[in-house]
């Protein structure tokens, strides 16, 4: 197998892996701010 | 103290004094609910006369302020009224010691910047510039309510009058403008304060309301920082608290909507919560940057992919032709294969194969592959142009089948693409000669000629036209003279192989050996390995020919060395092997015989002449045992593949007239029952 597949197939192997985080990223992220400022909010 | 203003109202108590004037509870008459009537300072009374500011605060509708009704004059004192809030000042709340937890002020902070924004909104703008926990209520339903916004009288632009202030709650900025306007008695030229005054003064409540103690400014103007107070308090609310009250205003919020911005996203402003959300942000960018990283090297990927690929096919083509230079085929079809198969669109690895099969003389293969890889490939993605060389090879194979007709228009195709190569012609005029089209051929021979061919080519082609004239002594004499000057092997070679040829026509094909080997002998030795396989084949078949007619089995031992010689220059084909068998035969060495037929089966597959040759041999080997110890089962089973094969092949025109002599063996075998012993 040539170089040129091995490039294109990790390459496309990472676009993919990227994609799948940045679509559940955001959730996760989201859920770890709102119990950060949910924690914040009942120290005040 | 006032008793009743006009009939509607019914003063019922004095709630306060503070620096906007005396503020009375009263009953509305008319409305049936409490009011408060607050009376105005003198100094704002021509102000409140003449402008149009009474409406500006009937106009105000807010949950946080009390509803303005109405302003009305009683011994020449102007009185605003308003809803009577109940409940108590916070004032009320840190006179008793009360504590107030962090999320409650925070609440109520929201309420009162909020409050602000709206008044610090109107047009013109409404300052209120006395802003205390003394004038803002705590509503039972725990709510705040603004009161004592009258002397907040708006003035043009955004400034407003400094008339009061309360010590502890009022910017530096007021209490030095208050001072500089009681010695000044013209109004015009008084200091303003703007809506900045009234965030340091919200600053200073909500420092109160948290530590329980009124902020004291030093002679700087500043205020202790609420987070030294000992108090258990946000990090970002006490920053907010530190940062209104700013003794100078520029350093302070400069607007209730910033300020209420960050109180609403007070946990947002937190240390942990910011760099949570820088760490997500740097996860975001490392995930976005390796996306990017991932798409340049599929684009990369892919284009590199194209480039190896016709690295990896160039190599394969590169292989082929060293296996067609060398001679030595073993693994060409593997390099062919792979090479066809990677990129089918292109010509050179098929072109290489044509070249090969060619080499090996398969010439009806090459015809057949030519034909249906190359020129009906509907995959090849091949300018017909770039075809002249395939149309000359082709040409060649047609020629050397002796389809001198298919190989002139062949010829005839490469000229048409490429027009300027004198071998064309050469080979064109050649074929024409034997086709009969003697013009024709002699036009191609001039324009060879134009074209700067060799003139011992011209000479051989020359030749080549005598020949088919049928003037072999005149063919004879220039082919010879070919064999002595010519410089191209190619040529010497074609010109030793027609010398025979017109021996043969002069001889009446009986004879003449002598005189062939000796040519024949010599071009072997002067030929290089490339070029000698015409020669080779040539001289086994004449020591072949000279073995039948002298008997001298010697003449057959030669001609098998010439055999095996051209199968070891990796040449051989099927005629060369069928040719051995047939020596090996007539010298009576029936296993070598046997042996090499069995592995032409292996190497080429079935064919009834290899049958042919093994049902033969089977008669010869026979024929030397007793008649009592013969048996003819093996005979029978080679007959009757080699009869199978061969109906097949009649269907190609073939006419074999040893397989007529096997037919008759084989029912005389019949005939005679030896079948069965």
């Amino acid at each position: 197998m040539g170089a040129g597949v091995v490039m294109m197939a990790g390459g496309i192997v990472g676009m993919v892996v990227c994609m799948i985080l940045l679509c559940i990223l955001p959730g996760i992220f989201e859920k770890q701010r709102k119990k950060l400022l949910s924690e914040i909010e009942n120290e005040i | 103290m006032l008793k009743h203003i006009s009939d509607t109202y019914e003063i019922i108590e004095k709630i306060g004094a503070g620096n906007s004037g005396e503020v009375y509870k009263a009953y509305h008459k008319n409305l049936k609910k409490y009011v408060v009537l607050k009376k105005i300072r003198a100094e704002l009374k021509d102000v409140l006369n003449n402008r149009a500011e009474a409406d500006v605060l009937k106009n105000l509708h807010h949950p946080c302020l009390p509803q303005v009704f109405d302003f009305l004059e009683a011994d020449g004192d102007v009185y605003t009224v308003m809803d009577y809030i109940p409940g108590n000042s916070f004032k009320e709340y840190l006179d008793a010691g009360t504590e107030f937890k962090e999320k409650s002020v925070l609440i109520w902070a929201r309420q009162i910047c909020a409050t602000l924004s709206y008044l610090h909104s109107q047009k013109p703008p409404i300052i209120h510039s006395d802003l205390k926990p003394g004038n803002i209520m705590l509503k039972p339903d725990g709510n705040i309510c603004l009161i004592d916004f009258n002397i907040s009288a708006s003035l043009d632009g955004d400034t407003a009058w400094v008339t009061g202030y309360t010590n502890g709650y009022a910017p530096p900025e007021q209490i030095e403008a208050l001072r500089y306007n009681q010695n000044e008695l013209d109004h015009s030229l008084w200091k303003t304060i703007d809506r900045r005054a009234d965030i340091y003064s919200l600053g200073a409540v909500l420092y109160h309301l948290m530590t329980g103690k009124k902020p004291s400014q030093d002679e700087n103007g500043y205020v202790e920082d609420i987070r030294s107070r000992g108090i258990r308090i946000n990090q970002v609310f006490a920053h907010i608290i530190m940062k209104c009250l700013e003794p100078r205003p520029e350093k302070r919020y400069q607007s209730a909507e910033a300020l209420l911005s960050d109180l609403k996203d007070i946990e947002k402003k937190d240390r942990r919560y910011r760099e949570l959300c820088k760490k997500q942000k740097g996860i975001y960018i490392l995930v976005i940057f390796f996306m990017a990283v991932s798409a340049v090297l599929t684009v990369n990927g892919y284009f590199r992919r194209d480039v190896d690929r016709r690295k990896q096919y160039e190599e394969l083509v590169r292989l082929e032709s060293q296996c067609v230079t060398s001679g030595e085929f073993e693994n060409f079809e593997s390099y062919y294969q792979k090479a066809a198969g990677l990129m089918p669109e292109r010509l050179e690895a098929y072109y290489q194969k044509a070249l090969a099969l060619n080499q090996q003389r398969q010439y009806g293969d090459n015809i057949n592959f030519i034909n249906e890889k190359i020129l009906s490939n509907p995959e090849l993605e091949v300018d017909s142009e770039a075809l002249n060389n395939v149309y000359y090879l082709l040409g060649n194979s047609y020629e050397k089948q002796e389809d001198y007709e298919n190989a002139a228009k062949c010829y005839e195709k490469a000229i048409e693409i490429k027009p300027d190569n004198s071998d064309y012609y050469r080979d064109y005029a050649i074929a024409l000669a034997y086709t009969g089209e003697m013009d024709k051929a002699q036009k191609a021979l001039d324009t060879a000629r134009r074209q700067g061919l060799d003139s011992v080519e011209i000479d051989y082609v020359q030749g080549e036209i005598l020949y088919n004239n049928q003037d072999f002594q005149g063919a004879k004499e220039i082919f010879l003279t070919c064999m002595e000057k010519a410089q191209n092997d190619y040529v010497k070679m074609r010109a030793c192989i027609m010398t025979c040829k017109c021996i043969d026509a002069l001889e009446d094909g009986v004879g003449g050996y002598d005189e062939k080997i000796q040519l024949l002998e010599k071009a072997r030795k002067e030929l290089p390995t490339e070029y000698n396989i015409g020669v080779l084949e040539t001289l086994g078949q004449v020591y072949s020919d000279m073995g039948n007619d002298t008997g001298d089995a010697a003449y057959y031992t030669k001609a098998a060395e010439v055999f095996k010689q051209i199968q070891k220059q990796g040449m051989g084909s099927y005629d060369t092997d069928y040719n051995l068998v047939v020596l090996y035969q007539n010298m009576g060495k029936y296993d070598e015989a046997s042996a090499l037929l069995k592995e032409m089966l292996e190497e080429y597959g079935e064919n009834y002449r290899t049958y042919k040759a093994l049902a033969f041999m089977e008669v010869s080997k026979q024929e030397k045992v007793d008649v009592n110890q013969r048996s003819y089962g093996l005979f029978k089973e080679y007959y009757e593949k080699a009869e199978k094969l061969y109906q097949q092949q009649l269907e190609n025109n073939v006419n074999d007239m040893e397989m007529k002599r096997l037919k008759e063996l084989y029912d005389q075998a019949a005939s005679n029952g030896w079948f069965s012993s």
